[in-house]
């Protein structure tokens, strides 16, 4: 089930998404807190560096949360 | 330009666009929401909220029945490839603080057949383990997201040719008009899916899935 639907970069986003199992009784909602687009992304950022290596890391977030601001 | 023409001009428009809605098929749908979807997340930095629990119904209601277990991630998406249809994304757990630095990164892949790689980041354990994505020869379910209901399966695009779809009867949803669009697997992607059949409720004016229902092999 998907509510709270925003128009983001021109599109339209449920920035609430429940998923219910019936099967195991358990339901999981994911939200979209803050969402950025158009921001300036390296590709090397999406590698399994940036899994293992914490300074790696934390330097690329800070610079994405940066270009936030 | 007269009322008269002003009318007609409307007229026609609405007809025009009526008509287009009408002959839409469910694939034509899917492809439209699929690449909605798609270019919502490129380039994009999203802190996300997950919550997990075990649910009751309570006066008609469905709630939690125990305090939900709630993570905070960050994620970060692009989208390359031909013609942009293949995506990278990468999620770092932020909250709790004992999962800080838990990870998770997927490859995915626009082309029917070709396997998405997802690789998921341990911190405690300090290794990188591949989560396999249905080879021939490894025919596994896809990974959950963090321990949550969803799954890798759950947040893909593409590969729309791997599946065929049927449109069926218009309805509404949550007061949006929608398109009720059912969606089943071929064979191959049978192999790898939890799913047997899935309905979609697509807004008709936004391209938005507001429902989704899904059925496992048993048609439960």
């Amino acid at each position: 089930m998907a509510s709270r639907v925003e128009l983001v970069n021109d599109n339209w986003l449920a920035r609430s998404v429940t998923m219910m199992n019936l099967v195991s009784n358990r339901l999981s909602n994911m939200a979209f807190v803050e969402i950025y687009t158009d921001l300036d992304i390296n590709d090397a950022f999406l590698t399994q560096r940036t899994l293992t290596d914490n300074a790696y890391r934390e330097t690329g977030l800070e610079a994405l949360r940066a270009q936030t601001q | 330009m007269t009322l008269f023409k002003v009318l007609r001009f409307a007229c026609i428009t609405a007809l025009a666009v009526n008509l287009a809605a009408e002959e839409l098929t469910g694939e034509a749908i899917m492809q439209t929401m699929d690449d909605t979807r798609r270019s919502t997340n490129d380039s994009s930095f999203t802190r996300l909220k997950l919550s997990s629990c075990t649910f009751g119904v309570n006066k008609g209601r469905i709630a939690c029945a125990e305090r939900p277990r709630v993570k905070v991630l960050e994620s970060v998406s692009i989208n390359h490839g031909k013609d942009n249809k293949d995506t990278k994304s990468l999620s770092i757990t932020l909250e709790p603080p004992a999962e800080r630095g838990i990870g998770m990164l997927t490859y995915g892949y626009d082309e029917a057949g070709r396997n998405n790689q997802t690789w998921l980041y341990l911190s405690a354990l300090g290794r990188v383990k591949r989560i396999a994505g249905g080879d021939s020869d490894e025919e596994t379910e896809p990974a959950s997201i963090f321990g949550s209901e969803f799954t890798t399966e759950d947040t893909d695009t593409g590969k729309l040719a791997e599946y065929s779809f049927k449109r069926l009867e218009d309805t509404t949803q949550s007061g949006r008009k929608v398109w009720k669009v059912e969606s089943l697997p071929n064979v191959e992607r049978a192999k790898k899916s939890r799913y047997s059949r899935t309905v979609h409720y697509i807004d008709q004016e936004r391209y938005v899935v507001l429902r989704s229902e899904m059925y496992d092999k048993y048609g439960k």
